[in-house]
């Protein structure tokens, strides 16, 4: 260790001298030591702490120098899978223009059939040439088969081409944080995958508790942060940092309110909505805190106030996403909340289906026990029962005496027979009579009978029978009662108010029963029995209401009431049939796709996405609806209806009532010149003309042949196409005519192209007309295999069309290759870059770490300079003593 | 008066210049011994005598032999030399530190990080082939050796040092049963005071014991009037006169080794030792080994974790088809977040993707993983009984409370998706990174045998590689939980601050070294034995003893021409 250290004493001793020197001598070494290491090494720092600060600076620099490293790495590797696709590239757009040339020379019309025949040969090779350059692989990877690396992406089919890759981009770090892929996908390139048919239907689906807060707003999401809820008086602040989905939020809302009060945080379909109880008065709102947006963003800001009023929020907007159930899209569900008084007894009841059809269900609970003679249910084994239709009220009469036990049905269904009291008198000595009476506005049934039990059971049943507001019938569900006997006395022991009840047993169109055991039944039971029973949870789903639960364990342990009648409300919108399924017909194939079983978003991509129809089903990119797209080249795309509305509610029916007529045969439209477009022979013998001047849709054609009367136009239930029905009922045939040189009645599909007319089949007659908007890949592929084809056919639009079609290919192939081109360049201003950036980081690294050799070796010599100097005086000093003059 | 009286004056005269020559004699014998103390013969003139009316001086009187030395002088440069073993104790605890981490070579831990994440990288440069993602896996496998070395290279100097520290109990207690003999000796030799000259060699003896146990424990040291040296630690007495107080060792468990503590026999109290080698390897020990064990866990906690969390939200290229999460629960009815896992999940959901191997589809189920603080949050047994309720899936906790997932055909596989709660990385479900932290990282078994799960894909089995392209990113992605904080600027703050604690412990073992020296030239300038200054004391008392002896001539003279009158 090198250092001075003054000299402070007044004595000096030989020892002392002797450290001294040696200390001076070990500092001189342990420095050259030193700075030996530095030379041989060529570092200045060796270990960190030698110095702290450049080591840090260093040890970064290293390890950024190291990244570096990597990044040359990924840009070399991705230079040459772009390299290779620039390649695959030119060689395709070297076919194209071949076939370009091809489709113009065939176009003229003076070729000959051979010459023809020819080029056809010609494109089907350059077809298999393009196979080769899509299915290019370099380096283990198929260049355009996006993630799906390991197989050929495309395939030929007979007539068409198939094509199994997908459109991910395979991304890699180039320097930081820039990505950059390494291939094009083959949509990009080659047009593989369909744009058509793009779903034209918001699904909306509704808000659950279930719902992520990222889905909301259309997959926006919500800033999470604190809100605050005040009821006037007292501020609560919530913070919802944590909350991750709407059952998050609603919870935090609920288990935070303002001082002293009671929150109520419900789904309000789409929208949230937060009660008050309105107990305490005071003014509701809700505000943000700080500069935070999370209450303006889940809709519920609301800083002026509501009373006591729920605050109702906006629509949230959740975005679809693969778990999205089926039944919560297109519409809302119907609900009802029955609420007991107390806490832990509410539930809510929601409808599974949507729609209005499903709103005001009654939802009744029936006391058991009124109902026969026999045992009740007991607490934990209530039953459900629904009706669409009325029910009749019935009340059992469990009779002193054996085998007179009685059922009494109300003849009048519905609920106006409800909670009517049933009683016995004594109507004196009558015999074997009775008397049957009965007060609307007492609502009290009262039967009379023999003083001395001369009533028996059947005379009984039959003057209430007689009576009508009843009908009677033994009830044999007490099997103490020994079963029905006519005869059997009715004792004058029976005698008494209130012997029977029709209590809550009828009821409307459209009821929800429970039989319950009243006093013992709790939340928990009624949801049980309504879940538990298939006939009854196909339709309804019951819930504990988690705003009423105090804890977990003692959530729907409270007792119903069983005098509440609670109504579903709510419902919009319509149920989704999936039922019917789908047809989708992709060239010759027609697939239909059953999609009874598909309970989500998913499942319906996957039943579609399996069906083998060549297609690829996804959620379209802003998150509201369904895109289903042909991966099939060459081939017309058809998606259609099996019988139902599913395509249509699914937005992915390729031909619907809004269709553009300009659409139609693969955007040439459909002639409408004003004047007769066809003419329909009705069959009652009537012709009439069809004008088409003016239309644009297909419902607008729709509404011109109905409005002719007598005829039914519509879509086809099964498939696609015009379907026109005749109404009539005559004898004679129904006939579509074509007239004169108006195409519209073969574009439309309606007469098969090159025949003049068409005859209605079927009872009652009617003409089925044809899809005429196919859909199709617009891509390499189908350009090539349509020229061929129409090479074939010799059909000179066809021709025209795959040279307009050549041309779009090649714009985009030529974007494509620009696209790798500008990568390309990109990968070298960044190596460039990263080069020159190396130089510096090693120029930082050299003079942090390294030694500077011109002045590490100036410090030797000085070094050297300093030990010779001490080693002189050393031997100097030693040498003086006085001893020697002595 | 007589001549003989004068005779007798000569006689002590020549006597004390014959004391001086061997004292000087002895100092000059002992010039080069260390730690030697010079002596000095104190003379004083004798009583005068009255003779009439005279007082006449009746000569030399030697007093004693005392030692010169500074007794406070002789306490600062203990202490000061317990600083400085201190300080170079700890700094030779960093030197060995920082060649353990051996940054600034190629062969760091940073240089294995950077690896490891460049094979994710290329991963990314080609997805498609599965050598590289077992490259990767590899990469993974050196780094968690790399960590794991280093871990136990760390806690085996942790463990040389700790024997060190145990090893030193019998020199204390022996330098402390020296001193209280030594002292024993001292106060009987010097009679307690009563005799001037010092106990000379034996309290050399004693200062030097007194240095070395100093300079190991860095106690002080109070000489009582007496002459007996007691020996303090803190307010603790060591050495008392003859009687000490022995000291041993009691080992507890620290940082997952046995650890010694030093600790009075008699009372079973903690000795206090603030300075010295003991202190300094008792700092390295605890403090900057221990403390580097404690950033390197951290450090690779946060990696395997957050590697973890974000590798077990995506998928590899196949699915598994029955999976064990690697660490147990404390209790399965407990809240997830008290459950005692090593990372505690939060608030969130993730989902579960069912493969179908024969339809090449997977469809997906959301778990909610609820932790909001309520009485309903999630346990493990909630989340296991909403896996089970998935069709096709059994899901259940095993005995030893960890999360079994099965799948029930041999047609299906499984595999997770946006976890945000990262409850899988917590149960150690999907994870690549096995364990906790630096002492046993490795790599998940399922990876190790099965490369196809490295789980590059975010949207589903073998489809895209963007849960790579984040992983990829992750060493130098700023995590929000530490303030923006990188695994990569961790680490890099770990080592430039053991650089900087290093270099301070250094600079300040050269401040203390420094002082030292200082002291001891002044010590050594008090002590030491000047040769020239021992000559000319040697020929000041020949002279004298030439002096006394022509003095004993004279009178010789005299009483001659006495005795021959």
């Amino acid at each position: 260790m090198s250092f001075l250290y003054p000299i402070l004493s007044q004595r000096s001793s030989d020892l002392l001298v002797q450290r001294r020197l040696l200390s001076q001598l070990q500092a001189d070494q342990l420095d050259l030591l030193r700075i030996q290491t530095q030379i041989s090494t060529g570092r200045r720092v060796l270990l960190p702490s030698d110095s702290p600060l450049s080591a840090a600076r260093g040890i970064n620099v290293q390890r950024i120098l190291e990244e570096k490293q990597q990044s040359r790495t990924n840009i070399d590797t991705s230079r040459s899978f772009l390299a290779a696709t620039d390649n695959a590239l030119s060689t395709v757009s070297k076919l194209i223009n071949e076939a370009k040339s091809v489709a113009i020379g065939a176009a003229q019309s003076t070729i000959s059939d051979s010459q023809r025949a020819t080029y056809a040969q010609q494109i089907q090779q350059s077809i298999v040439q393009l196979l080769n350059a899509g299915n290019y692989s370099f380096r283990g990877r198929h260049l355009f088969a996006g993630s799906q690396t390991s197989a050929n992406p495309f395939n030929q089919l007979g007539d068409y081409i198939a094509f199994s890759g997908d459109e991910t981009l395979l991304r890699s770090y180039l320097d930081d944080e820039q990505l950059l892929a390494s291939n094009l996908t083959a949509s990009e390139v080659f047009g593989a995958i369909s744009s058509d048919v793009r779903g034209n239907r918001d699904m909306n689906p509704i808000l659950t508790r279930d719902t992520r807060l990222a889905d909301l707003r259309g997959g926006l999401g919500i800033t999470l942060g604190a809100i605050q809820i005040s009821d006037g008086t007292y501020g609560q602040i919530v913070d919802l940092s944590s909350a991750k989905t709407i059952d998050d939020v609603l919870r935090l809302i609920e288990r935070n309110p303002p001082a002293g009060r009671k929150l109520t945080a419900r789904i309000n379909d789409f929208g949230l909505s937060i009660d008050i109880d309105d107990a305490g008065g005071g003014n509701l709102n809700i505000t943000e805190v700080g500069n935070g947006t999370t209450a303006a963003e889940l809709g519920i800001y609301n800083r002026l106030g509501t009373g006591t009023s729920p605050i109702v929020g906006q629509d949230l907007n959740p975005q679809l996403v693969a778990t999205t159930l089926v039944d919560d899209i297109l519409g809302t569900h119907a609900k009802a909340y029955i609420a007991s008084a107390g806490t832990n007894n509410d539930l809510v009841v929601t409808t599974r289906k949507n729609g209005t059809d499903w709103n005001g269900v009654k939802i009744q609970f029936v006391d058991d026990s009124l109902l026969q003679a026999g045992p009740a249910v007991t607490a934990g084994n209530e039953t459900a029962s629904y009706s669409a239709t009325p029910v009749a009220a019935r009340a059992a009469l469990k009779l002193y005496g054996l085998n007179n036990n009685l059922v009494l049905t109300a003849q009048t269904p519905g609920s106006t027979m409800n909670d009517i009291r049933i009683d016995i008198v004594n109507a004196g000595s009558i015999g074997n009579n009775a008397t049957v009476s009965y007060n609307s506005g007492t609502r009290v049934l009262t039967l009379g009978i023999d003083s001395s039990g001369a009533t028996t059971t059947q005379a009984l049943m039959n003057s209430i029978n007689f009576h009508g507001t009843f009908s009677a019938a033994y009830d044999g569900t007490d099997p103490s009662d020994g079963g029905f006997l006519a005869a059997a006395s009715v004792p004058i022991s029976n005698t008494g108010t209130s012997r029977g009840n029709t209590g809550r047993s009828g009821g409307d169109a459209k009821t929800l029963f429970v039989n319950i055991a009243p006093g013992k039944s709790t939340a928990k039971n009624i949801v049980d029995a309504i879940n538990n029973t298939p006939a009854v949870s196909d339709l309804f789903i019951a819930e504990l209401d988690p705003s009423d639960s105090t804890t977990t364990s003692l959530a729907g342990r409270g007792l119903i009431d069983p005098q509440v009648i609670a109504q579903t409300s709510g419902g919009t919108g319509e149920s989704i049939d999936l039922q019917s399924g789908l047809q989708i017909t992709n060239g010759d194939t027609t697939t239909t796709v059953d999609l009874s079983s598909a309970r989500t978003i998913e499942d319906i991509l996957n039943l579609i996405n399996r069906s083998g129809a060549y297609v690829t089903a996804s959620v379209n990119a802003s998150g509201n609806g369904i895109d289903i797209r042909s991966t099939l080249s060459g081939a017309d795309f058809y998606v259609g209806e099996n019988g139902g509305t599913t395509a249509t509610q699914l937005g992915i029916r390729s031909l619907h009532a809004n269709t553009s007529l300009s659409e139609l045969n693969h955007g040439r439209g459909v002639e409408t010149t004003a004047g007769t477009a066809f003419q329909i022979q009705r069959t009652d013998g009537v012709t009439v003309n069809i004008d088409l001047a003016g239309t644009l849709t297909i419902q607008d054609v729709l509404d011109r042949i109905n409005a002719a009367g007598g005829l039914n136009a519509q879509l086809a239930s099964v498939g696609n196409g015009i379907v026109i029905e005749d109404t009539i009922g005559g004898a004679s045939p129904l006939v579509i005519t074509k007239n004169g040189n108006h195409q519209a009645a073969w574009d439309l599909g309606l007469v098969p192209v090159s025949q003049r007319q068409a005859t209605g089949t079927g009872v009652p007659p009617a003409i089925r007309g044809s899809d005429t908007n196919p859909h199709e890949v617009e891509g390499v592929f189908n350009s090539f295999q349509r020229l061929y084809e129409a090479l074939q056919t010799n059909n000179q639009t066809e021709i025209e069309r795959a040279a307009a079609m050549l041309e779009v290919d090649l714009d985009r192939l030529l974007f494509g290759r620009s696209d790798v081109g500008a990568r390309q360049q990109g990968l070298d201003a960044v190596t460039q870059r990263i080069e020159d950036e190396e130089v510096e980081l090693n120029t930082v690294l050299t003079k942090e770490i390294d030694a500077d050799l011109a002045e590490t070796i100036t410090n030797l010599a000085s070094r050297q300079a300093s030990l010779q100097a001490s080693l002189q005086l050393t031997s100097k000093v030693y040498k003086l003593s006085l001893l020697d003059f002595l | 008066m007589s001549l003989f009286s004068t005779l007798q004056i000569a006689n002590n005269a020549l006597s004390a210049q014959q004391l001086g020559l061997q004292v000087t004699g002895n100092n000059v014998a002992n010039a080069n011994t260390p730690g030697y103390i010079r002596e000095r013969l104190t003379l004083a003139p004798a009583t005068a005598n009255r003779i009439g009316g005279l007082l006449v001086g009746l000569g030399v009187d030697v007093q004693g032999v005392v030692l010169q030395t500074d007794r406070f002088l002789e306490e600062r440069l203990r202490i000061s030399s317990a600083d400085v073993a201190n300080t170079e104790a700890q700094s030779t605890t960093y030197s060995e530190l920082e060649s353990l981490l051996g940054e600034l070579s190629d062969n760091d831990l940073s240089t294995s990080l950077t690896r490891f994440f460049g094979s994710v990288n290329d991963v990314l440069n080609q997805p498609d082939n599965l050598s590289v993602r077992n490259l990767a896996i590899q990469q993974g496998a050196t780094l968690s050796t790399d960590i794991r070395r280093l871990d136990k290279r760390i806690r085996d100097v942790r463990s040389d040092l700790d024997g060190r520290i145990s090893g030193a109990v019998s020199r204390v207690n022996g330098l402390l049963r020296k001193i209280a003999d030594l002292n024993l000796k001292i106060v009987s030799f010097e009679g307690g005071g009563s005799s001037k000259s010092d106990a000379v060699g034996l309290r050399d003896e004693r200062s030097q014991t007194a240095n070395e146990l100093t300079r190991l424990i860095g106690c002080t040291t109070i000489e009582q009037p007496d002459g007996a040296l007691a020996v303090f630690a803190r307010g603790d007495y060591l050495v008392s006169n003859g009687t000490i107080r022995k000291i041993g060792a009691r080992y507890d468990y620290d940082r997952g080794m046995a650890r010694a503590n030093l600790e009075f026999i008699d009372t079973q109290a903690p000795i206090a030792i603030d300075s010295g080698e003991l202190a300094g390897q008792i700092t390295g020990r605890d403090a900057i080994l221990g403390g580097a064990l404690d950033q390197l866990g951290n450090i690779t906690a946060e990696l395997i974790h957050e590697f973890n969390k974000v590798h077990a939200s995506g998928q590899g290229l196949t699915g598994y088809s029955e999976l064990t999460g690697e660490f147990p629960v404390s209790s399965t009815t407990l809240p997830l977040d008290q459950a005692g896992l090593p990372f505690p999940p939060e608030n969130g959901t993730f989902q579960l993707l069912m493969y179908n191997k024969q339809t090449k589809q997977s469809t997906t189920t959301n778990i909610n993983v609820r932790l909001n603080g309520m009485e309903d949050d999630n346990s493990l047994d909630d989340v296991a009984a909403a896996l089970d309720a998935i069709d096709g899936l059994s899901a259940e906790v095993t005995p030893d409370r960890k999360l079994r997932i099965r799948s029930d055909s041999s047609n299906f596989t499984f595999g997770f998706a946006n976890d945000t709660s990262g409850i899988l990385a917590s149960l150690g479900i999907n994870t690549f990174f096995s364990g906790s932290t630096s002492s046993n990282i490795a790599i998940n078994a399922n990876l190790r045998n099965d490369p196809t799960k490295f789980a590059a894909s975010s949207t589903g089995f073998g489809k895209d590689s963007k849960n790579a392209e984040v992983l990829a990113a992750l060493l130098d992605f700023p995590l929000p939980h530490l303030t923006g904080e990188s695994v990569a600027s961790m680490y890099e703050n770990f080592i430039s601050e053991t650089a900087q604690a290093a270099a301070n412990t250094k600079a300040a073992n050269q401040g203390f070294a420094a002082f030292n020296a200082t002291l001891e030239s002044q010590m050594l300038s008090i002590s030491g034995v000047n040769l020239d200054e021992e000559a000319v004391r040697m020929i000041a008392y020949q002279r004298a003893y030439q002096a006394a002896a022509r003095m004993i001539k004279a009178v010789d003279d005299l009483l001659g021409t006495l005795v021959n009158l």
